[in-house]
């Protein structure tokens, strides 16, 4: 059935000053009616008394979504480090509240922002295509200097001439009867399909990732950015075609030696003269205070941890594996005095040097992050060490 | 219209009630130190001590307030606000006595020259930190003779500890010496003393000028003094209360400070407003957008308080360095704990909670309640910082707190009133020539 009466989406009224428009605001409310909005260029002071606005509920639902972030965070941090993972970092607590902190407060302010956000997109009925009002060229002027009062045709008192006639008598500009559009002003079919589209399509790596975790394969990773993956350069293990035996590993020229390496004081570089550890310490090696001093220093940071700073085995790292032997979290076997008899007595310069390199029982070695030179000032230093402890 | 414009300029006129508070808080604040000084000097030797302590925290209290409403003066020219204009003058009449505080610390060279006092242990320390940190380490690395691992721990923890403590301490000898804080200090006072009187006396040439010549001087002038301020602000407080603990040392510790100065200088201008606003004055030029904007900043700043407070306390909790830790390890001691958890709660939690809605922001007596809490708060604050580190409370198990703490703050508090109704009775209590006086008399929070 065609109508031909116009369908009105309400009535619009312009005004030219400030003053007018909050004048009309009053009046409009003072005759009762409901479905009504006032549009401004910029905030006008004193509209919301105008309009009789009631305060907004909006800081409420934020705050309670905010508070709904202060505690998913905490459940989320929780569950993971003290559930899901735990993992010891720093030796503090699996679960300790003061490093959930930067993580609750970011998720507060995520959850209210958000909610702020869409919150006020749902209370202005956003997203949407575009306003009836916006169809009336002289509507425009409501975002520059002209102010508008616009009641709606869903008003129960609108009637299309007596309210029309109402504000003309408010001393309006002008004041125009909006038509209802022909399409509709909610989102288009295609966007709302091309939003249904995007959301599966977003589902779908996370669905693969979840598939790739938990499917054992043999395929080769999928590559998305290769970048350096594959560079036409040697590796150590690497497997050639340009070398006879096949291997990308060289061996260095027979009868030739690195800068650097050439090793020939055996005592000094390995601790050894033929298989047996020397008694003292080389005569290459300047014992000088200052070289003691600096054992010192070095012993601090590198040896310290485990055996302690009086080289009683008892050091941090020591502590803190015991006290997880005692709860049954690890097996662990104490770093050795250096105090002991058999070390003080027995062991050698040349051994002492020789486990600092090369590591003895649990003990890595540690020629790798410290010199020849300060392992001997740090066998210099224990000497020391142990006879400060002599009665 | 000639008799409006008379009302206003009575309005705005603190005249009799200026003289009046003042008078009172006169009394108070003679009474109130008076009476700290009998307790404190009756008691013993050890309340000697506390007694200093005491009136360090209560006049660093008096102190904060005087700077944060400085700040408050200068910051409003250097972002051209006119939502403050009319509440700024208190700020001004406040801040204008920056010197009398300064004078008001001079006590303080007593225990910091004098060897019958303690307060800061540095300053009394002689050659003992002077020792060369690698001279007896050999010694002092000797294996501990503890058998049991946690005794030996703790031990070993002591120990480390105190040589931390030396070796820290001997560093900083180049700067935490007598004589180069006396020259510090003096830089403060005449920093302080020119910017206050500056901006205060320009401030009130405004309300004759025919010009604004006087604004835009302050205008030009508010943005070094701003960096003036932060320099300032943040050295005092290193000086004056973090070194009481010499080995500690945080670099978050002077905008802690400021977060609470700036704070508590909200809350003291929401205070003195509606003091005068119930004796009948400013009320054509105060209204209820006025206290909602000062609400939101001691709001904010409270916030900003608890941020920067926490992130110091994070920093400190995750390292877990010997000579940082000790400082909040003392203060989760059992004599202590109480206060840090009162101060969590206290100064953030609790005002977080019951000011975040604006429409207590908006209710004038609400919000003064909150001020005045806020006050009392920013005073448990400076309380906890300094307090520990009076010798028995190190280790005791009782808190040392005192009836004295108590009076010495009354105290302050009354020479704080005092001192600003004495100099708001002599002048209008609103810039009336403000080029921004009209905005600020039509603002409205949206």
């Amino acid at each position: 059935m065609s109508n031909k009466q116009p369908q009105y989406w309400g009535v619009m009224a312009e005004f030219e000053t400030v003053d007018q428009v909050l004048h009309a605001a009053r009046e409009v409310r003072k005759a009762g009616f409901s479905k009504w909005d006032a549009h401004t260029p910029f905030p006008v002071h004193g509209m919301d008394e105008a309009m009789g606005i009631r305060p907004t509920r909006l800081p409420w639902v934020i705050l309670a979504m905010g508070a709904v972030g202060v505690g998913a965070a905490q459940l989320m941090q929780h569950w993971m480090n003290g559930v899901d993972y735990p993992f010891i970092i720093s030796g503090k607590p699996l679960v300790s509240w003061p490093s959930s902190i930067p993580i609750t407060f970011e998720m507060m302010v995520l959850f209210a922002a958000f909610t702020a956000f869409f919150a006020m997109w749902m209370a202005n009925d956003l997203p949407r295509w575009f306003h009836p009002l916006l169809r009336k060229p002289r509507f425009a002027r409501a975002t520059n200097d002209r102010f508008f009062v616009a009641i709606e045709a869903r008003d129960p008192q609108f009637d299309p001439a007596r309210t029309s006639e109402f504000l003309k008598r408010l001393h309006p500009a002008s004041v125009e009867l909006v038509e209802m559009p022909e399409e509709s002003s909610s989102l288009p079919p295609f966007v709302k399909r091309g939003i249904v589209v995007l959301s599966c399509a977003a589902l779908v790596p996370p669905a693969l990732i979840y598939n790739a975790r938990h499917e054992p394969s043999s395929r080769p990773p999928i590559n998305l950015i290769p970048d350096m993956d594959d560079q036409g350069k040697f590796r150590a293990q690497g497997e050639t075609k340009v070398f006879a035996d096949g291997r990308m590993s060289r061996n260095p020229a027979p009868g030739t030696v690195a800068r650097g390496e050439l090793r020939a004081d055996a005592a000094y570089w390995t601790g050894m003269i033929g298989d047996r550890f020397v008694e003292k310490v080389p005569d290459s090696v300047k014992v000088t205070q200052d070289l003691v001093i600096r054992g010192q220093q070095r012993y601090g940071i590198y040896c310290a941890p485990c055996h302690d700073y009086a080289g009683t085995g008892d050091g941090t790292v020591h502590r803190a594996a015991f006290a997880l032997t005692e709860v049954g979290k690890a097996a662990w076997t104490k770093p050795a005095s250096l105090h002991d008899e058999r070390i003080r007595t027995q062991v050698t310069d040349g051994e002492l040097f020789s486990v600092i390199t090369k590591g003895k029982n649990t003990m890595p070695g540690y020629a790798a992050q410290i010199s020849a030179a300060d392992r001997w000032a740090i066998v210099l230093y224990v000497r020391a060490l142990q006879l400060s402890q002599q009665k | 219209m000639a008799s409006e414009h008379h009302n206003i300029l009575a309005d705005c006129q603190a005249g009799e009630v200026g003289v009046k508070t003042a008078r009172v808080g006169l009394v108070v604040g003679v009474a109130g130190i008076g009476a700290g000084v009998l307790l404190g000097y009756t008691g013993g030797h050890e309340l000697q001590t506390h007694f200093w302590f005491a009136y360090l925290v209560a006049w660093f209290w008096l102190l904060t307030i005087g700077l944060g409403t400085m700040l408050f003066s200068v910051l409003a020219h250097l972002v051209g606000a006119h939502w403050s204009v009319t509440v700024r003058r208190l700020a001004e009449v406040t801040q204008s006595n920056l010197p009398l505080f300064c004078l008001l610390g001079l006590p303080l060279l007593y225990p910091l020259l004098s060897d019958d006092v303690t307060v800061w242990r540095w300053a009394h320390a002689g050659d003992a930190h002077h020792e060369a940190p690698a001279a007896g380490a050999a010694d002092a690395h000797a294996a501990p003779d503890a058998h049991a691992p946690d005794a030996a721990a703790q031990q070993l923890g002591a120990k480390l500890a105190q040589e931390e403590h030396h070796h820290v301490a001997s560093h900083k000898v180049p700067y935490l010496n007598v004589n180069f804080l006396l020259v510090r200090f003096a830089i403060y006072g005449l920093a302080w003393w020119l910017l206050s009187r500056y901006y205060f006396r320009r401030s009130v040439a405004q309300d004759t000028a025919d010009d604004f010549e006087p604004t835009r001087r302050m205008r030009k002038w508010s943005a070094p003094t701003v960096i003036v301020f932060a320099l300032t602000i943040s050295f005092a407080a290193f000086d004056l209360l973090m070194s009481l603990d010499e080995a500690w040392f945080s670099t978050m510790f002077g905008v802690i400070i400021f977060a609470g100065a700036f704070m508590s200088a909200f809350a003291w201008l929401i205070v003195a407003s509606k003091y005068l606003q119930s004796k009948g004055r400013m009320t054509q030029v105060l209204n209820t957008e006025h206290y909602h904007d000062l609400g939101k900043m001691m709001f904010a700043f409270i916030c900003f308080w608890a941020y920067t407070s926490f992130s110091q306390f994070m920093l400190i909790w995750y390292a877990n360095l010997p000579e940082e830790t000790r400082w909040f390890q003392n203060r989760l001691s059992p004599a202590w704990q109480e206060w840090s958890w009162a101060l969590m709660f206290g100064h953030f939690m609790i005002p977080f909670v019951g000011l975040i809605s604006r429409h207590v922001k908006r209710h004038k007596h609400a919000l003064t309640f909150w001020a005045v809490y806020m006050l009392g708060m920013h005073w448990v604050d400076i309380y906890w910082i300094a307090m520990p580190n009076l010798e028995p409370s190190r280790t005791a198990e009782d808190n040392p707190f005192h009836v004295l703490d108590v009076a010495l703050l009354v105290g302050m508090a009354g020479i704080l009133v005092w001192a600003t109704a004495r100099r708001a009775a002599g002048q209008s209590l609103v810039p009336l020539r403000d080029p921004l006086l009209d905005k600020c008399l039509a603002h409205k929070n949206v």
